[in-house]
């Protein structure tokens, strides 16, 4: 692509243990379970928001920050395949649940669905907001919306304008 | 060079204006310092396939992938997809093989070798500024490798032939006889080809440019892979988070003792001047913020601040309306003495944020001088500016800096992006903390607060017709507002171009008229938003002319068309009168028209609405959009850029504003600063009228100005002339809460 600068992954661990807790003198050890890939992660706080989490300390940028106060959806991410606005779930709450993210989206057959109609109707202008969009869309489809019906579901914010598109592509799921 | 040409006749003094500032000691070249061949040759050694520099601008790897080197800043404007579409035409290639990412920030790829006004985007100039450079950067490679061929077989140049293929073995290649190499096999060595002269553009028929081919950028949107500015991560880095002055125009007085939880507490703010915030540094963003919002900091509050607040902003240029002194931007046979004009409207606009999805971010890692090497500051930045990013940082570091910027994606930009605030307090914060990279992020509330708006302003309009042949028989218009060319030095006595946009120079016959221009004093900071002027202008003209039209009875199509005389306008109306199913809106709806001819462009819009008897809630079911914007590069960008352009249009005639009180921005966050969401989207449908041999037009921009008067003037039909509004937004105190 067309930007630059590499995604360094350095500050995480990837372990296979069961979801815990573990206090630690410079933070709370946690486990998360992202993408279906068990997480180790050391917090200063467990009331950080999973949002940032996800970002600078996870390393996975997909899930974006837009608003801060669940307004834009820009960090939306399915929790048990739900859609969750990141930015207002404290982390210590996301452990032992099933976190997916943007990142997770190739490997899950609605997602695969989702991406292949942002595709053919071309739907991301600058694209911020389209990680957030694209995950409301999946979890509407797996709470059993089909077609029109998702993007009632959907209250994302885009400011490009995408909104025909974003119609056009669920209109087919 | 046709793009530049239209120019002078259409928003040529605003463009230039803004051009000539942007050039940063570029100058204004009319012309192309034409990056010509056997610029480095230098393979650039990233991985196995090779990847060899056929010029500056394209790069051909091994595997017969063709990178284009983008000097425009993508921001969901389709800027890599269009120019890169010129480039593979002119190469010769299937679009297949065509990759492309932003030109590296370097003199090679800056300055007048970007375009004759440097490297930056705005204007809707993208494609009409890098375009030729581009395209004969490609016709030159296309040569290079023809004679790298030629050279190998020992046979002329002229006997080779290309044959285009998008799938080995018959990947695009040059052909003698029995001979056949495929570009990627040739890129070595035709990186080292030198050539005696330009070689001609435009020796074949487009097979890309004018289709509506899939754009580059969008496989990495839909999978979380596309970086933006906001994304990058580096080894060991540390995240920054800014508070500002709340009061605009504030400074740092004192500053308390870092909090304990940041790394470095460090002042920001103009160069060589007050500080006018500060940052915390810290192990991740959320506790940058919170560190930040923590520290206890003393601002100075200017005597500003009392005049920098909405009710007294507003009083005052009603003051100006009446008493202020107008600098004259249009005068056409203007004469005293006149009948008492029939329409006497004033129109209110807003300031407006930008709001772009990506709040302001920078990441600089700066590393200082080791023995002989001099100290390194490398800066990532979502710009719209990547030379101006380049000299922000390079005027703040020690001299004899090596300062390497990367241009990342865009989370849209609007015209903010081109600003120079938070690149230059993420360079500052870097200095602080010498080897470390830093990623500064402003909050949103930070982005909101601190925020360069569309300028407010305050429109009047007095104008007369006569009902026979409905022509507009005298036109004045007095418009106060802030100028962002004389905040930005230019002189108070001067017409700023942009200021009157879309009002001194409308698509009408107007005779005897006069545009003035008054200066607003406030000093609340604006600049450029996505159509800047123009925006702010045809709200007041195309809501008047619904007046006038009104005043003697016509239909408002006819009575425009009764005033134009440029036939690219006319026929832009009439095909939208078809387009629209004009008079025959649907049970309960109306049907508003607006037109706009700007960015080398002609557009108009009819918006067809309801009105919830109880509320008062505008339901927009309908956008039909004509455009003429000449030759075609991507009809499904235009598409794109028009579909956008209505959403945000709508919000700003429905919801969107800032408002200060004592200097505080009111909005400062998208709960006060109202986008429209998915069910509020109409069908948006467009009609693109083929280039007729015109030359290539501005798109980014164009489709903004006409919405709100065409919502305006569909309102006002719905509800009658008393209850028109004049003043913007309709919904000033909307907003918009989770769920």
């Amino acid at each position: 692509m067309a930007s630059e600068g590499s995604n360094s992954t350095a500050r995480n661990t990837a372990s296979t243990g069961s979801a815990s807790t573990t206090k630690a003198s410079a933070g709370t050890a946690l486990t998360l379970t992202v993408n279906g890939v068990s997480r180790s992660v050391t917090v200063a706080n467990t009331s950080m928001p999973l949002l940032w989490v996800l970002r600078d300390l996870l390393g996975l940028t997909g899930t974006k920050y837009g608003c801060g106060i669940e307004i834009c959806g820009a960090c939306t991410v399915l929790v048990n395949n739900a859609p969750q606005k990141s930015c207002d779930m404290d982390v210590g709450s996301a452990v032992g649940k099933s976190i997916m993210t943007v990142e997770g989206l190739a490997a899950d057959v609605d997602g695969q669905k989702a991406q292949a109609a942002w595709i053919a109707n071309q739907v991301p202008q600058c694209g911020y907001c389209q990680s957030g969009m694209l995950m409301s869309a999946v979890g509407a489809m797996k709470a059993g919306h089909h077609g029109s019906s998702i993007m009632n579901e959907m209250n994302n914010l885009c400011a490009c304008g995408t909104y025909q598109r974003i119609r056009n592509a669920v209109s087919s799921l | 060079m046709d793009a530049m040409s239209t120019e002078a006749g259409d928003a040529g003094v605003t463009r230039r204006d803004f051009l000539v500032r942007a050039a940063a000691g570029g100058g204004f070249m009319i012309g192309m310092q034409l990056p010509l061949a056997r610029l480095t040759g230098e393979a650039l050694a990233q991985s196995v396939p090779v990847q060899s520099s056929v010029t500056a601008w394209i790069t051909i790897g091994s595997d017969d992938l063709i990178t284009v080197q983008i000097p425009g800043s993508e921001m969901g404007q389709g800027i890599m997809t269009g120019l890169s579409q010129i480039v593979a035409d002119e190469l010769r290639v299937d679009w297949s093989r065509v990759r492309a990412r932003h030109a590296p920030v370097d003199p090679l790829h800056g300055g007048v070798n970007a375009s004759a006004w440097g490297r930056f985007t705005g204007g809707s100039l993208g494609i009409r500024l890098f375009s030729p450079g581009l395209r004969q950067a490609a016709a030159n490679a296309r040569a290079m490798l023809v004679k790298a061929a030629a050279t190998t077989w020992g046979v002329t140049p002229a006997s080779c032939s290309i044959v285009i293929s998008s799938t080995a073995p018959f990947i695009t290649s040059v052909v003698s006889g029995s001979n056949r190499l495929s570009y990627g096999a040739l890129a070595s060595a035709a990186a080292q080809v030198t050539l005696g002269a330009n070689t001609p553009v435009g020796q074949y028929p487009a097979a890309l440019v004018g289709t509506a081919v899939p754009r580059v950028d969008i496989p990495d949107k839909v999978t979380g892979a596309a970086q933006f500015g906001i994304d990058v991560m580096l080894p060991g880095m540390v995240f920054a988070a800014v508070r500002h002055a709340p009061v605009a125009g504030g400074t740092v007085s004192a500053v308390g003792t870092k909090p304990a939880a940041a790394l470095a507490l460090v002042k920001v703010g103009p160069v060589g001047g007050l500080s006018n915030g500060v940052a915390a540094v810290a192990a991740t963003t959320w506790d940058a913020i919170a560190a930040v919002r923590s520290a206890s900091v003393n601002w100075t509050t200017p005597a500003s601040a009392a005049t920098n607040d909405s009710v007294a902003i507003a009083a005052r240029a009603a003051t100006l309306m009446t008493s202020g002194t107008p600098v004259v931007a249009m005068n056409n046979n203007w004469v005293s003495g006149l009948p008492a004009p029939v329409v006497n409207a004033t129109y209110a606009l807003p300031y407006l944020a930008h709001a772009t999805m990506e709040p302001l971010n920078c990441t600089v890692r700066y590393t200082p001088a080791s023995g002989a090497t001099p100290p390194l500051c490398e800066v990532w930045a979502p710009t719209q500016g990547p030379d101006a990013t380049a000299a922000t940082a390079a005027a703040l570091c020690p001299v004899g800096t090596t300062v390497r910027v990367i241009n990342t994606l865009l989370g849209s930009g609007f015209g903010r992006k081109y600003e120079q605030d938070y690149i230059r307090e993420a360079v500052q914060v870097g200095l602080a903390m010498p080897g470390v990279p830093v990623k500064l992020t402003w909050s949103r509330e930070e982005d909101f607060a601190n925020d360069q708006y569309r300028p407010m302003a305050l429109s009047f309009i007095a104008a007369a017709a006569e009902p026979t042949y409905g022509r507009i028989t005298q036109w004045r218009n007095r418009i106060v507002t802030p100028s962002i060319a004389v905040q930005r030095g230019a002189s108070a006595a001067a017409v700023d171009g942009s200021a009157v946009d879309g009002a001194a120079n409308t698509p009408y016959r107007l005779s005897p008229a006069l545009v003035e221009q008054v200066l607003h004093d406030a000093t609340i900071p604006v600049g450029y938003w996505r159509s800047v002027g123009m925006s702010i202008n045809t709200f007041a003209v195309e809501s008047a002319m619904d007046e006038l039209a009104l005043s003697i009875g016509w239909d408002p199509i006819q009575f425009r068309l009764a005033n134009l005389a440029d036939a690219r306008m006319i026929g832009v109306l009439n095909a939208l009168k078809t387009l629209s199913n004009w008079g025959t809106p649907g049970k309960g709806r109306a049907q508003g028209v607006a037109i706009a001819a700007g960015f080398g462009s002609y557009m108009g819009q009819v918006a067809e609405l309801s009105v919830n008897a109880t509320t008062g809630a505008v339901s927009v079911y309908r956008v039909s959009t004509v455009v003429d914007c000449g030759v075609v590069i991507n009809p499904d960008l235009i598409r794109a850029q028009i579909e956008g352009a209505v959403a945000q249009g709508i919000a700003t005639a429905l919801y969107m504003q800032q408002t200060f009180v004592k200097g505080v921005a009111q909005a400062t966050n998208f709960n006060r600063y109202r986008l429209i969401r998915g069910r509020e989207m109409p069908l948006v449908d467009v009609q693109i009228i083929a280039g007729q041999g015109n030359p290539i037009g501005g798109i980014g921009e164009v489709g903004i100005p006409c919405v709100a008067p065409a919502i305006a003037n569909a309102h006002a039909r719905l509800l009658g002339a008393a209850a028109r509004k004049r003043s913007l937004p309709f919904f000033p105190g909307s907003t918009l809460s989770d769920g």
